[in-house]
């Protein structure tokens, strides 16, 4: 463990993605402290300073009705964190769950659940979300629920492989041998054999779930206002180019430092733990 | 050349039965809406009787597994019911939208091929040299960001700044072309007007780029790591020790046999840049699918978000088939492979 | 002394790590005479593969590699070679055979095309038709009985026997003067080991080719080679013609690897099976 992190950390890029996390993470959790500001997170409105571009004490402008833009940003991230690891907390055990399953289980529990998983792989992501946020009223936790419905099925998928060519391994049939249960050899087996290729997954999921959840709310379709969101921030910024340029660029240029940066980490693991797909 | 017919058969015959799975899902999801789908449809000012009625006419009193029997029925004859936002068959309103979007999403597509895979062979080529941890970096930074972001991005650089491509639409009002196909490249082409084929390109060129720039990322990715994967194998030390040129090895030996897992997975991007075109769409004001889809979902538009859908995952499935096909084509272990019983 | 076809003088070699150096050829100095089968002996990791692969000039253009010593290849240095000089050696007058021929041809082209290809390194023009002929007639020599049926075939729809007869048809086709030979067939099951390596033998004696065989395997040396290497840890610890070497072993280490000829397999090492190996490192011993 403490060898694969030095060996995480010899590589420059992985460097910087662990840097690029700190501050995004940091800032999420010392919003209170970090920003003079701290009420400009919910309907605040100060027409005094409207629309001002980056400058100080506004490092990157104001938005329509006042409120500091880098406030809101950083409120946007604890938000946005809190949705991905929900996300992944909920969908990472039904995947590997469905996928242990698939692959250890007998050919007729394989072919229902393996079905099952191509059937919500055969909806291009974003719109599958969309689709159940169309039924569903656009709130957090609804958000949170359509982003785990299209994220387990990957987890399913990717377990599936995983123990399809685990079950062939001595120490498996050793333990089939001595006549231990089919959940112990699919959960104490099989399961710690897979967490390298799960844990990489996770860390670069974790960005692309900040992703999903900016692009649901962009179309409308999470988080509702006041909440700060940074996929609603851009689409409302979207109207006002390119003169209150700020609106949009720094919203964005936000979701692309947090996703870059776990996928920098992402990226070291999956090289260092030798997990490719 | 059997076997890749048969491969096809099969393929086929799986894809209808998912497009079935993803109609039960889509349909499941449509009823499990809180609430009561007739009033809802019919807005807070109908009375009884209207809601009664309607709901007599969606068969929403009879248990589920029936009304999903009358829903299949109909979707058999074409008929995906009628949209409550435009009052319009929702076939029609497709039809309308679709050509636009595919339009978008094939352009993207090519760009993604043309760019993505030469990216991945030449850092697999210069593997751990300067020239490969840039393009590394450039392609995370593509996949790092949601395609709205990069429409943002480039519409502010290359039609604010330099204003160098125009800022929205399909093709420039002046011209006005009978909309044969509904996709402008072609029907430029087919009325002759070679200025308007040129505007309509001009006007493709950002959103398509803003849509692929994460699907290059990930082709140039995923090229790059099948390449480097291959790249130790014994048949490219073989070719080392006879001294073939280094390009050539890396074309005739490391890219050919890498390209068949990267092509399945640019079959998953193409899929991901079906639904990421709603966002460029809404950037740049392209008039297909998006602005329709996401209409009707804030409505609650049933048929019309259940059409909606499952076009897109026809779409995605028939894009899938053909990269299966090309697979087959390109890989000699299924093209001879001895049938199996 | 210009005419042996290859010369190692105090050939040193280390990887650099990222931390650390190592170092895995410690002053190797063989050679190979016109028309002479030299084999190099040792268990895996002891520096023969890294050897052949210098030999080739493979690990030179490496950043991670350090070289020092000389390789004389028909008298020329290889060190003095631009590397483009070297890559034109390769594949003409000296070429390589692998251990697994399976996974050592290309899999997604045809036989035909893969003899195409080796065929213009010596010939850049020639024609797809010539080359066929050509192929035919080297493939009639190492005793494929259809050969029309075998060039049309991709490499896994041949059997493995097949495939490294392929192989060696491929390595003489140009006829180099210098034919490397690492663990050629180890992959394949014993019987059609022997013969492939019988076939090989007589061919090289017919052209004359010289060949460099790396081995793990005394027995297969001892039929194949005239005279032997013992390597070990880096370090060639005996050498001699190969009845001297089986008839008097001097080594403490060569005396160790007879004795456990017949349990050996590839993944073992002989330090495994022998408690005390101190004695392995002693100097080296020559006939």
């Amino acid at each position: 463990m403490k060898r694969t992190i030095r060996i995480i950390l010899a590589n420059p890029l992985s460097v910087i993605g662990v840097i690029l996390i700190g501050l995004v993470v940091g800032s999420a959790i010392l919003a209170d402290f970090i920003t003079p500001f701290p009420t400009h997170r919910g309907t605040v409105v100060d027409f005094t300073n409207f629309n001002q571009p980056p400058g100080w004490p506004n490092i990157m402008g104001t938005d329509l009705v006042g409120r500091d833009l880098f406030t809101r940003i950083i409120y946007a991230y604890r938000i946005s964190l809190i949705l991905g690891i929900v996300v992944l907390l909920l969908a990472v055990p039904l995947g590997v769950t469905v996928g242990l399953m698939a692959g250890y289980l007998g050919p007729r529990v394989r072919f229902v659940l393996m079905r099952t998983t191509e059937v919500f792989l055969s909806i291009p992501p974003l719109v599958l979300a969309m689709s159940i946020m169309g039924v569903l009223e656009p709130t957090l936790i609804n958000g949170m629920m359509a982003v785990t419905v299209m994220w387990w099925p990957w987890y399913s998928r990717l377990v599936y492989n995983l123990t399809l060519a685990e079950r062939e391994e001595g120490y498996v049939l050793a333990a089939e041998v001595i006549g231990a249960s089919r959940f112990h050899i699919m959960f104490v087996e099989i399961l710690p054999n897979c967490f390298p290729a799960i844990l990489t997954k996770m860390t670069l999921d974790l960005g692309f779930v900040i992703l999903i959840a900016s692009s649901l709310s962009f179309l409308g379709l999470g988080v509702q206002p006041p909440t700060p969101d940074l996929g609603s921030m851009v689409a409302e910024g979207a109207r006002y180019l390119p003169d209150s340029w700020w609106l949009t660029v720094f919203p964005g240029l936000a979701i692309l430092v947090a996703v870059f940066g776990f996928n920098l980490l992402g990226d070291a693991m999956r090289e260092v733990l030798g997990t490719h797909q | 050349m059997g076997n890749v017919l048969n491969l096809l058969i099969r393929r086929v015959w799986i894809s209808l039965l998912v497009l079935v799975g993803v109609s039960i899902l889509i349909f499941l999801i449509a009823r499990v809406i809180p609430g009561d789908p007739a009033r809802i449809a019919l807005g807070p000012n109908a009375t009884d009787e209207q809601v009664i009625k309607l709901r007599g006419e969606l068969h929403l009193d009879d248990p589920i597994w029936k009304q999903y029997g009358y829903f299949a029925s109909e979707l058999l004859q074409g008929d995906l019911g009628t949209s409550l936002y435009t009052n319009r068959p929702v076939v029609k309103d497709i039809a309308q939208f679709l050509p636009a979007t595919l339009e978008l999403v094939f352009a993207a597509g090519i760009l993604m091929v043309l760019i993505g895979l030469p990216l991945g062979i030449i850092s697999a080529k210069y593997e751990g040299r300067f020239l490969d941890n840039l393009i590394r970096v450039i392609a995370l930074l593509g996949v790092s960001a949601p395609s709205f972001v990069w429409a943002v991005i480039l519409m502010l650089l290359f039609a604010f700044f330099l204003p160098l491509f125009p800022i929205a639409g399909r093709i420039h009002t002046d011209f006005d072309i009978d909309r044969t196909t509904g996709f402008l490249l072609i029907d430029t082409l087919l009325v002759g007007n070679l200025r308007a084929f040129v505007d309509a390109l001009w006007h493709l060129f950002l959103p398509a780029f803003a849509l692929a720039l994460s699907g290059i990322g990930q082709a140039a990715r995923l090229t790059r790591a099948n390449m480097t994967e291959t790249y130790r194998r014994p048949y490219i030390e073989m070719a080392h020790s006879y001294g073939f040129p280094g390009w050539r090895v890396a074309r005739k030996y490391a890219f050919k046999p890498s390209l068949i897992p990267s092509l399945t997975i640019i079959g998953l991007d193409f899929a991901a840049m079906l639904g990421n075109a709603f966002l460029v769409e809404a950037i740049f004001a392209w008039p297909g699918l998006s602005r329709y889809g996401v209409a009707v979902i804030l409505r609650k538009d049933l048929n019309a978000i259940v059409g909606t859908v499952l076009i897109i995952s026809a779409a995605f499935l028939i894009a899938n088939l053909i990269v299966d096909l090309l697979i087959a084509l390109l890989n000699p272990k299924i093209r001879y492979a001895r049938r199996n019983p | 002394m210009n005419d042996l076809t290859l010369e190692i003088i105090d050939l040193s070699l280390s990887f650099k790590g990222l931390m650390e150096t190592t170092k895995v050829l410690h002053d190797v100095s063989l050679t190979i005479g016109q028309k002479e089968k030299v084999a190099l002996v040792g268990e895996s990791g002891s520096g023969k593969s890294v050897t052949a692969r210098l030999v080739l000039g493979l690990l030179q253009a490496q950043s991670k590699t350090r070289v020092s010593g000389t390789i004389n290849f028909e008298g020329k240095d290889l060190a003095w070679m631009t590397a483009r000089e070297r890559s034109q050696l390769r594949g003409t007058r000296m070429s390589m055979i692998f251990q697994d021929p399976v996974s050592a041809l290309n899999p997604v082209y045809r036989i035909e095309n893969q003899f195409h290809e080796v065929l213009k390194r010596k010939r850049p023009t020639i024609s797809f038709d010539d080359a066929r002929v050509e192929s035919m007639a080297i493939l009639g020599d190492v005793n494929i009985t259809e050969p029309e049926r075998v060039l049309k075939s991709f490499p896994f729809q041949l059997s493995g026997g097949m495939n490294q007869r392929v192989m060696i048809a491929m390595g003489l086709i140009n006829e180099p003067t210098l034919l490397i030979a690492d663990e050629p067939g180890t992959a394949l099951d014993v019987t059609v080991q022997d013969q492939t390596l019988r076939l090989m033998h007589d061919m090289v004696e017919e052209r004359g080719t010289s060949v460099f065989f790396i081995s793990h395997n005394l027995g297969v040396v001892r039929e194949f080679s005239d005279r032997l290497y013992v390597i070990y840890q880096g370090r060639i610890v005996e050498e001699g013609k190969t009845e001297d070497v089986f008839a008097n072993p001097k080594h403490p280490y060569t005396r160790a690897l007879l004795a456990a000829v017949p349990s050996i397999t590839s993944g073992d090492t002989i330090s495994d099976a022998i408690n005390d190996t101190s004695a392995f490192l002693a100097p080296r011993e020559v006939h």
